[in-house]
């Protein structure tokens, strides 16, 4: 069976009346390179999609005095080429950039990366770094909650986008001392699922290389995006030398649980979340490739 | 010698239509009335076929017919070895085998039926690897065929044991070449339609239109003539697109429904039942003097032919000795084994064998200089053929700049600055690695009846020349090199020149691209063609001007007599002399028979007109924490003998070494109990545009004015890539001092290496 209609509402509004009318039977649809892919292998039981590519709304990148937001409709190639996003979300700007190819970038969003809810979705792994919330509206009316809890399993997400609309992003502006930044292995250089991905934030005191605050999100290493939690406790409150970074890269590899698959072993990801870690945080020390909102001013 | 037309860089002629979308190929075409056909496929890699139930599939609205191995002849055929039926009745032996055949009015309906037709399989052992199904205990797949060998090939020149035992320097390794995919654009396709005279017209997408005539009459056990085959564009090759049996199954289904039937690929059928190249085990012991002569070589191939023989026999027996009239060598032994097994056949791979054996060689020969202080360069000229050399197989060397292949690469490169660089102290290692090669452009024993080819060149009445060839344009240039050699041959501006379709019923017989054969041979039949074309017009020029011969020169579509200031056009010329002659087109036909030979019982016999050579330099980066290598400058310097066209020439070196450098450093067919577990283009790594060299990849073209070739000219397209995997494993090793000797040369396998260094 095949969809009947194909809805392009204008207003958020209307596609909540849509998604409330038609019951389950109606599904949200974004850039569909995930969904059409999906519906190939495995089609899709609805009697409608709803486009959300028309609603002005949810393509929005902005900023309040507290927060950044962004659209759930965002592509990944706005993201690249955000002037705020490249100043005050540099993860998520350098997860964006590795997604696929240019023309899955023009297409593919934020949304559709998060509540596809793959372990190792590169933007998923960024707003998981940033604790970014997510913001929500369904017939019920709107709610919020962090990234992380939407994620269930291996493409599952609590997000349920036969009644729920993600309308939107936001993580807290960074402050001083806050940088952040991502880096994936991969295949190859382009159009291939990471290896391993790691989004990186941390928090620096003033003038010295003691770590205040630190998250690490990885991917794929457990059935959802992961937060390295062990190894952030070792790194905070710390004096981040280049002795304190290799234990880092250790304790990491012994942390994460992935699985052997297709793109690589269990062992080889293990090592290679390790290599990745120790480089971000050397980088993060440099003050290189990294985001930092005193630097770029 | 000045040219007109030749060493320039030429568009495509083609070209703008194929980047327009305009151009049409197989998958494009719709024929009034054609029905979508479709194969159900084994979804097991070794099975008895105990039941085959299509009565609920024959009750879709729809669908037209249905086949399965009970309703075809069973009559054997195939292209090497007789292991072809156009349907089984008995068993499948891999995974993608080929069970039944479905033609509908819909693509829908086709898939449909796919999935109501019930089989009931009865499993059988399987075995997968080559060198297992050669032993006692292996499930057999063809009764008849002892530990699973299709076909042997051995030749021993010299005394090799001798030879070994005399030298001062033995080396002995093994090395392993993965099956890989070639991936061409346009996936295998057809569309056969019944037509006129009871005749059957076939557009296929194939390198081999009037080969595949003849194999495919056969099949059908009809008469040539009653097959009719069109070659439009063609979306790549690489090899894969010999005879297919989906081209078959279109027929099959056309006759008996009368209907036009297409049968395309999807991508996922293609990876799963396509043309992969032959995996091989290759043993390798070579015998050197200290100073670096080479003494002996010895080789030992298990070469994976799949579940029925494509071309395998003869890609394993090139592998066995192709190499050998690269060197100078005076013994050499080599037995090559080309082993049944329940996976995907395999076939022709741009290199067919002797890339394969490149890896060995130009690996091996790495090794042994870094072993034995020796200079990789020098050893490599103080062994090389030279010209008029003849090898120890009997092939005549006629034009060779091996030597200077090698000098201009080492020079543009900076190899030896570059290899008295220290090495980096970051994670990230440089390294360089140089490989060389040799290759055929033409293979007598391919076809056994001849090696040649047939052109004809026709001036119209407006001036314009069409060639009219049976080889075949799969994207490489080749219609547009031919194109140039008839319009410098004649004196015409290639703007008015134009290439036919292939179309048997208009076409001459041309055997069709491999061997890298087409410019040599197909351009020296065009060269004739036009030689004879231009002999005529000059004859024509003498009679209707009412002047001598040698008073006429033509050159760029314009007609000079000497006493005569002003030229006229050819098209105003040509007007005037067809209006004397009824109207007619000049038409000058050519042939071009090399004198090659078919190899004795022994493998002696000079089997090419003319040999390419080539050397390669590849220089890469190895990250030695993460163990990925990148190519950083690639070198490619290639005795191309004359260069016809510098565009094409440059595309397929470049093409060619990306095609090897995705070999060499990720694609893999990765097969599970038999089952292809990456048949799509997401898990099966080609490189990508951002994957190429971070610097660059330099290509030059040597002139080497080979005496067969015209103007010259030797192929290109598979030496381009036969040093690619060897160049760049020698250049990890001297990066990291890791030797893969197993392609791909994955990271594991580079931190393996490294973590056990
Ligand atoms: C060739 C290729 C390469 C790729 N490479 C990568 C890669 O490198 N890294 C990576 O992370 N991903 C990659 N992807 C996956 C995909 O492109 C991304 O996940 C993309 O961000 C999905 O966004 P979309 O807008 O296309 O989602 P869709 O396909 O439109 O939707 C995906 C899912 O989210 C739901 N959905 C979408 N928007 C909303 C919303 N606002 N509210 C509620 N539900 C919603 C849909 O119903 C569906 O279930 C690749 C895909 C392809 C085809």
């Amino acid at each position: 069976m095949t969809w009947e209609n194909y809805y392009m509402p204008l207003t958020t509004g209307e596609a909540i009346e849509l998604l409330v009318e038609k019951q389950g039977k109606a599904r949200i649809i974004a850039g569909g390179t995930d969904l059409m892919v999906q519906h190939r292998s495995d089609p899709l039981n609805v009697r409608a999609l709803i486009d959300i590519g028309r609603i002005p709304g949810l393509k929005e990148i902005r900023e309040d005095s507290r927060r950044i937001y962004i659209g759930a409709s965002v592509t990944h190639s706005q993201i690249v080429n955000s002037a705020l996003l490249k100043k005050k979300g540099r993860v998520l700007v350098e997860a964006a950039r590795t997604v696929g190819a240019p023309q899955i970038r023009n297409v593919g969003t934020v949304g559709g990366n998060v509540v596809n809810a793959q372990p190792a979705a590169d933007t998923a792994i960024a707003l998981t770094a940033l604790d970014a919330r997510i913001h929500i509206l369904s017939g019920d009316g709107e709610f919020e909650k962090p990234v992380i809890d939407t994620f269930l399993g291996p493409g599952k997400s609590c997000i349920d986008p036969s009644k729920e609309l993600v309308t939107a992003f936001s993580y807290s502006i960074p402050g001083p001392g806050e940088r952040s930044c991502f880096a994936r292995l991969a295949r190859r250089e382009s159009l291939a699922l990471p290896i391993v991905n790691l989004g990186l934030w941390l928090c620096l005191e003033e003038d010295d290389h003691i770590l205040k605050d630190i998250r690490i999100a990885v991917g794929p290493m457990s059935t959802v995006p992961f937060r390295a939690r062990e190894t952030e406790a070792l790194l905070k409150g710390v004096l981040l030398d280049k002795a304190v970074i290799e234990k880092a890269g250790r304790s990491i590899s012994d942390e994460v649980t992935p699985r052997d698959s297709f793109r690589g072993s269990a062992d080889f990801k293990k090592q290679m979340i390790g290599v990745i870690l120790k480089r971000s945080l050397e980088s993060a020390l440099e003050g290189k490739g990294v985001d930092s909102d005193e630097r770029e001013q | 010698m000045k040219f007109s037309n030749l060493g320039k860089e030429t568009p495509i002629l083609d070209g703008l239509e194929k980047v327009t979308g305009r151009a049409r190929y197989v998958p494009d075409l719709k024929v009034e009335g054609m029905l979508h056909g479709r194969i159900l496929r084994s979804p097991y890699p070794h099975a008895r076929l105990k039941k085959v139930d299509i009565s609920k599939a024959e009750r879709i609205s729809g669908v037209r017919d249905i086949i399965t191995g009970k309703k075809v002849s069973q009559h054997k055929f195939g292209p090497m070895v007789p292991d072809w039926v156009i349907l089984p009745d008995d068993k499948v032996r891999f995974h993608g085998d080929e069970v039944a055949a479905v033609a509908a009015t819909s693509e829908e309906s086709a898939a449909e039926a796919l999935s109501l037709i019930e089989v009931e399989y009865e499993v059988l052992p399987a075995v997968f690897d080559p060198e297992l199904a050669m032993a006692e205990e292996a499930p057999l797949l063809y009764e008849e065929k002892e530990n699973n060998i299709a076909t042997t090939f051995y030749v021993h020149k010299g005394d090799v044991d001798k030879a070994l035992a005399g030298s001062e320097i033995v080396f002995e390794e093994t090395y392993q070449t993965n099956q890989v995919y070639q991936a061409y654009m346009e996936t295998m396709a057809a569309v056969a339609a019944p037509g006129d005279y009871e005749r059957l017209t076939m557009w296929l997408s194939t390198q081999i239109p009037s080969m595949s005539r003849l194999r495919y009459a056969e099949a059908l056990e009809i008469c040539a003539e009653d097959l009719r085959i069109i070659k439009p564009h063609v979306g790549g090759g690489f090899g894969a697109k010999f005879e297919y049996k989906a081209h078959i199954l279109a027929a099959v289904l056309a006759r008996r429904t009368g209907s036009p039937v297409r049968m395309v690929n999807n991508r996922e059928e293609d990876f799963r039942a396509g043309n992969p190249r032959v995996p091989m085990k290759i043993w390798i012991k070579l015998g050197l003097a200290k100073d670096g002569t080479l003494l002996a070589k010895d080789t030992r191939i298990i070469a994976g032919n799949g579940a029925r023989t494509v071309y395998a026999p003869a890609i394993t027996s090139t592998a066995c000795y192709r190499i050998d009239s690269l060197y100078k060598f005076k013994n050499v032994r080599s037995t090559g084994y080309t082993v049944y097994t329940n996976t995907i056949p395999t076939s022709c791979f741009r290199g067919f064998g002797n890339a394969q054996m490149h890896f060995a060689m130009e690996s091996a020969l790495d090794t042994i200089c870094h072993q034995y202080n020796l200079d990789p360069i020098k050893i490599r000229q103080q062994n090389g053929v030279t010209p008029g050399f003849t090898s120890i197989h009997g092939w005549e060397i006629k034009s060779c700049a091996l030597k200077e292949c090698l000098d201009k690469a080492v020079e543009e490169s900076n190899w030896y600055d570059k290899k008295k660089e220290p090495a980096e102290k970051s994670p990230v290692k440089k390294g360089i690695g140089v490989a060389i090669c040799n290759h055929v452009s033409g293979n007598r024993p391919f076809f056994k009846p001849f090696d040649g080819s047939s052109a004809l060149v026709r001036l119209t009445p407006e001036g314009k020349a069409i060639v009219f060839t049976g080889e075949a344009d799969i994207g490489q240039g080749m219609n547009t090199a031919f194109a140039l050699i008839a319009a410098e041959a004649v004196g015409l501006d290639v703007k008015n020149v134009r290439t036919a379709a292939v179309d048997t019923d208009i076409s001459p017989f041309g055997l069709g691209s491999f061997a890298t054969r087409g410019t040599t041979i197909g351009g020296r039949a065009v060269y004739e063609a036009a030689v004879n074309l231009k002999k005529q017009l000059l004859e024509h020029l003498a009679r209707v001007y009412e002047k001598k011969i040698e008073q006429i020169t033509i050159n760029e579509g314009q007609i000079y007599f000497d006493d005569q200031e002003d030229p006229i056009t050819v098209a105003k010329a040509i007007q005037t002399i067809s209006y004397t002659l009824g109207g007619t087109s000049l038409v000058g036909h050519g042939v071009f028979v090399p004198e090659t030979v078919l190899p004795d019982e022994n493998k002696y016999g000079n089997v090419s007109p003319a040999y390419p050579f080539g050397c390669h330099i590849a220089e890469v980066e190895v990250d030695t924490e993460t163990g990925r290598a990148r190519l950083l400058n690639y070198w490619a310097v290639h005795d191309v003998g004359r260069v016809i066209n510098k565009q094409t020439l440059e595309g397929q070196v470049e093409g060619g070494v990306m095609m090897g450098a995705g070999w060499a450093l990720g694609e893999d067919m990765v097969v599970k109990e038999g089952k292809l577990l990456n048949p799509n283009f997401h898990d099966y790594c080609l490189p990508t545009a951002m994957d190429t060299p971070r610097g660059r990849i330099y290509s030059y073209f040597l002139e080497s004015g080979d005496p067969n070739g015209p103007f010259g000219a030797k192929g290109i397209g598979e030496p381009s890539l036969n040093p690619v995997p060897a160049a760049i494993a020698n250049a990890v090793f001297d990066a990291v001092g890791v030797r893969v000797k197993n392609l791909p040369i994955t990271p594991e396998k580079i931190l393996e290496g490294l973590a056990s260094a």
